[in-house]
């Protein structure tokens, strides 16, 4: 996603100003920093608002990450874990994690997922998103003892719905809740 | 590890995260069930294993092995992940970090600078909460990193507890002279601390301990190598009783001597709990106390 890199303050008199600018000239004279802006951060987007979706995005990869990484393992102890997720979520995640620990079972390969920002809550307190994401299991497989466990007859791609939140400046997944009975 | 020749597969469909993760302590019964993790992952079977508390296989009995956490009477991790045990509500607690922002509805309307929020996750069986809450606290949960437990605070209460040995009485008395061949009558009069019951609370801030102490025997050691174990204080000898036996608590000496040092033991039971709900537990305690008492030769006897 792209990102404008601006961060210093712009105040209302020359944020219109600043917006055309940025269009135009596609912020040449930003400082060093992520992409700038691409077809996605038009004119009409406020600012702060791509770098806010770019990090909600990062922060929901991350948290896919940490847990794929973590329940290969059945490690509760993962850091990342508390670093891209919140509450309740992150307690969900360890809780899980503790059981696969206790049930020797592990998650061996990588699913795959496409997620999008539904909505997006800048104003609010504090600010919050909603996330639509695809899962595909189809090359995760869960293993007991190395040998396959998944129970029987169950959805592999299927629509997961999370939200994140923005806590002293970083955002945290703190829900995530698959769909297992809607395709996608 | 994990296998059992005969399991019995019992599914249950179970669709919120929590139950699934709540049932994983002490599940009343073996009951193997499809668990669905909470991020999307692929289900299986939980095997359910009654014997061992806490989970099998690769954690048995927990990490740490702290004995000082229990429930139900049965020990518990003191900690899990982050989470600590608290015995007042049967539930895991973990300092939230951060915390949540101001005006976050986690909150609940609490000042941010009057205390802090913490994350109830895991509740076992018979918790006193429900689980997966954030609740707001001015002090941490009672055994937060390692803070005391309520069975570490009722052994506070139970060293506070005003009970005693009896208080001997017997006839005849110390310093009278009794009789080889003639009752001899033991007793203690009843107060709270010679029979309870007795009472005493020990607190810490977030946490009060009550024990309650009630005798339930005297064994006397009469000091010929004689014991005599009386389930209750005795009866109170009245010159009217003549040579009568107690008929509650007494001895008849064989021999004569001097001094015969009389040990009495009492043993109260005691039971302890936690103000307002919570872990309980019981144990045991003596005390004693003890004189001495001359016996001679009976020189007449005569009806």
């Amino acid at each position: 996603m792209g990102v404008s890199g601006r961060r210093r303050t712009i105040t209302a008199t020359t944020m219109a100003a600043m917006l055309l600018f940025t269009t135009a000239a596609c912020g040449d004279d930003d400082p060093p920093g992520p992409t700038p802006p691409t077809s996605s951060a038009s004119a009409s987007t406020p600012p702060g608002e791509a770098e806010a979706r770019a990090a909600i995005t990062t922060a929901y990869d991350a948290y896919r990450t940490a847990y794929i990484t973590a329940a290969a393992t059945a490690d509760a102890e993962n850091k990342d874990i508390a670093k891209y997720t919140y509450f309740p979520l992150r307690s969900d995640l360890v809780t899980a994690l503790q059981q696969a620990k206790e049930q020797g079972v592990t998650y061996e390969g990588t699913p795959t997922w496409k997620v999008e920002i539904t909505s997006l809550n800048l104003g609010g307190t504090p600010p919050t998103a909603e996330l639509n994401d695809c899962f595909d299991t189809t090359n995760w497989k869960v293993l007991r003892d190395g040998k396959p466990a998944g129970s029987p007859g169950q959805a592999k791609k299927f629509v997961v719905t999370a939200t994140a939140k923005l806590i002293e400046g970083a955002w945290y997944i703190d829900t995530s809740t698959p769909h297992r009975d809607q395709p996608c | 590890m994990l296998t059992r020749p005969a399991r019995a597969r019992l599914l249950v469909s179970i669709t919120a995260g929590f139950l699934a993760a709540s049932a994983l302590l002490a599940a009343p019964a073996a009951a193997d069930y499809v668990y669905c993790p909470p991020d999307g992952g692929e289900c299986y079977i939980v095997i359910e294993d009654p014997g061992t508390p806490g989970g099998g296989g690769d954690n048995p009995g927990g990490g740490g092995g702290n004995p000082a956490c229990s429930w139900q009477s049965k020990p518990v991790d003191c900690k899990k992940g982050g989470a600590w045990f608290d015995g007042t509500s049967g539930c895991y607690y973990e300092l939230m970090d951060p915390q949540p922002p101001a005006g976050d509805p986690m909150w609940m309307g609490h000042d941010p600078n009057a205390g802090d929020i913490y994350w109830r996750g895991q509740c076992l069986p018979g918790a006193l909460k429900t689980p997966n809450f954030p609740e707001f606290r001015t002090t941490p949960p009672p055994g937060y990193g390692g803070g005391m437990t309520p069975a570490q605070l009722a052994a506070r209460a139970v060293a506070m507890l005003p009970i005693d040995g009896p208080d001997i009485h017997t006839a005849p008395d110390t310093g009278g002279e009794g009789l080889v061949g003639l009752p001899v009558w033991m007793w203690t009069p009843t107060t709270i601390s010679t029979w309870g019951p007795a009472e005493a609370t020990a607190a810490i801030p977030g946490m009060s301990v009550t024990a309650r102490a009630t005798a339930t025997r005297i064994v006397w050691s009469m000091g010929d190598g004689t014991q005599v174990t009386c389930n209750n204080p005795g009866t109170a000898y009245r010159g009217s009783y003549g040579h009568k036996k107690s008929p509650t608590c007494g001895h008849v000496y064989q021999e004569a001597d001097e001094n015969y040092t009389v040990t009495a033991t009492t043993t109260w039971s005691i039971e302890w709990w936690v103000v307002g709900g919570g872990e309980t537990g019981t144990l045991s305690t003596t005390r004693d106390s003890t004189t001495t008492l001359t016996i001679e030769e009976a020189q007449v006897v005569t009806g």
